[in-house]
């Protein structure tokens, strides 16, 4: 070993216990315990969701856990173990099996094993739709150029909730080059579209069209409503630099209009049009009944549930283990996803608001 | 011959420590009730405390992987219960001591739980590191130590892209080995996180190094000849 990799490790040694003398790491030593206690603000106040331990079930039958155990256990007791478990959870679906961890959002949920002598609990979405709407094909009194919407949402409120709306999502079309793109952007070189979606947060796709490659991108993150209202910014950059080749920056109010018909967005150099695409702004509001690391647990979770006016959906996730699948109702706006997660929380269940920024590829829908 | 049963009240549960507690609740087989009591005083003896820490320090790192400080809690607590019969009260003499103990292990398990939801399964399990830290105390370095004093100036030089990817890298720190890789997807969403690529991060990580080493140098030169 030479000494050059020799210092490199003392250095990577010297570097984490700074880290942690930093506090900038989670406190693992009771001497970094002691500090933590020290500077923790006594006005804490735990958040509802944690006020008490939600109890569940340690996951003994749940394959993709165990697969997250420590080495120590034996890897080939794990393999074993996945092999039985996997057999067990073909059989599963074949005989009433006991309960079956769940996990996660609907933490009261865990015990998935349905009960004929449980009334199913009713969840029904009184969508605003019903109250006032402007847009969208389950609006009866919507206009004729806003009954068809190019976003597929199927009810806009005629006006947006500057107060408790938000955030939303945005869903990017790749950038079609206008002919002065084609002679001033470097198009040999690998373009990317930025989009500047909260304060602090830029998120960046390949702006052009790949051969296989979707051409509507949900963007992984969320944009707070007064970010839109402040203006959101869209860059055509080069993969890895920071300056832009051509901009679009406009506040957007996420209004019937635009969340029927979208945006249409220009990139232009501050002289010319270089580029255009669109853009749809989306509710992206989930009502997470419950998590689980196979599907079936899911759907007997949902037979606990009869569910108007909303169809449930199983998105895979790209958490592992017991959190892989997610049973949700949604996207919504937020009062409505409030509204249902409260009809859920009166029954005494539980169940969680996301984003569902983890969430990949299309939902299964269940019902 | 008379005799007479002494009945000894069972002590109330906020008087038993964290080590009986978790006794209690490794033995939810023959007693649940019991059992959820005990998790239940375990929880409020320490939620407010990982909560609070956990929110202070890894929220930034854990909205890489799409969830909550409150998952985190709750995951962290459901993994320290599951694992009951692991705790050990140790040489702890006294009430703060053994709740430092406590707190100690919840936040090996939290940090555990975060690179586990940071990264790929098979990568993160690879790492010796992680497989140990549930259970084993690191020793704490010695804050007077004039190298380290030195090190920690050196961190303050960093930018906030360059502290935050070793802040993050530190989590896959593998003791003792010559090259610490930091797994594909962690360092995808740090590029994600700072508009940049993958290549980048990992060069932003190498120049930090770099930094690090070159204040040390510089510093510790100094040190010596004004010995």
């Amino acid at each position: 070993m030479t000494r050059d990799h020799d210092d490199e490790r003392t250095l990577d040694d010297r570097a984490l216990d700074a880290l942690r003398e930093s506090d900038d790491l989670v406190p693992t030593s009771e001497a970094e315990v002691e500090r933590a206690e020290a500077s923790l603000p006594a006005e804490l106040e735990l958040p509802k969701g944690l006020q008490s331990y939600r109890r569940r079930e340690p996951a003994t039958g749940n394959v993709r856990s165990h697969r997250r155990e420590p080495r120590h256990l034996g890897a080939y007791a794990i393999a074993a173990a996945l092999g039985a478990l996997a057999a067990g959870a073909a059989l599963s679906w074949l005989r009433p099996a006991g309960p079956t961890p769940v996990t996660s959002a609907g933490g009261e949920l865990v015990k998935s094993s349905p009960s004929a002598h449980l009334p199913a609990v009713p969840l029904v979405l009184h969508s605003r739709c019903e109250r006032e709407c402007c847009a969208g094909s389950a609006c009866k009194s919507a206009g004729e150029t806003l009954r068809s919407c190019p976003s597929g949402i199927r009810c806009a409120s005629c006006t947006s909730d500057n107060v408790a709306g938000g955030p939303y999502r945005l869903r990017i079309g790749t950038v079609i080059v206008s002919e002065a793109g084609q002679k001033l952007l470097p198009l040999t070189a690998p373009l990317e579209l930025c989009v500047v979606a909260s304060a602090n947060d830029t998120i960046c796709v390949p702006a052009l069209s790949e051969p296989g490659g979707d051409s509507w991108r949900l963007l992984k993150t969320v944009s707070p409503l007064q970010d839109l209202l402040t203006g959101l910014t869209v860059e055509l950059r080069k993969r890895g630099e920071s300056s832009a080749l051509a901009s679009w920056k406009h506040p957007v109010s996420p209004t019937a209009d635009i969340m029927c018909k979208g945006l249409a967005i220009q990139l232009s150099d501050g002289t010319e049009t270089l580029g255009r695409l669109s853009a749809f702004v989306e509710p992206t509001h989930f009502v997470e009944l419950s998590r689980a690391a196979a599907v079936p647990d899911l759907l007997q979770v949902l037979r606990r549930f009869d569910v108007n006016g909303v169809a449930p959906r199983v998105y895979e996730t790209s958490a592992a283990g017991a959190a892989r699948f997610a049973l949700v109702l949604g996207p919504l706006d937020k009062p409505d996803a409030e509204a249902l997660r409260w009809q859920v929380l009166d029954h005494g269940l539980d169940a969680n608001i996301s984003h569902g920024l983890d969430f990949v590829g299309n939902p299964r829908p269940v019902q | 011959m008379l005799s007479f049963a002494v009945l000894v009240p069972a002590p109330a549960i906020d008087r038993l420590s964290d080590a009986e507690l978790l006794e209690r609740v490794s033995q939810r087989a023959t007693s649940a009730t019991l059992a959820r009591a005990a998790e239940a005083e375990f929880y409020a003896r320490h939620a407010r405390y990982l909560y609070g820490v956990l929110l202070q320090r890894v929220r930034r790192p854990l909205a890489l992987s799409g969830r909550e400080v409150e998952d985190l809690v709750q995951e962290t607590f459901f993994r320290a219960f599951a694992r009951a019969a692991t705790f050990s009260a140790g040489d702890a003499w006294d009430e703060d001591s053994e709740r430092r103990r406590s707190r100690a292990r919840l936040g090996r398990i939290a940090q555990r739980l975060l690179a586990d939801w940071l990264a790929d399964v098979r990568e993160v399990s690879a790492s010796p590191y992680l497989d140990t830290l549930a259970e084993e105390e690191p020793a704490p370095p010695s804050s007077r130590s004039p190298k380290l004093r030195l090190m920690r100036e050196a961190l303050d030089t960093l930018n906030e892209r360059e502290r935050d990817v070793l802040r993050v890298a530190a989590l896959y720190f593998r003791p003792g080995e010559q090259h610490q890789r930091l797994p594909n997807d962690v360092a995808a969403e740090l590029g994600r996180r700072w508009q940049t690529t993958n290549e980048n991060i990992r060069a932003i990580r190498s120049r930090a190094t770099k930094k690090l080493k070159e204040y040390l140098e510089t510093r510790l030169t100094a040190l010596t000849e004004d010995a």
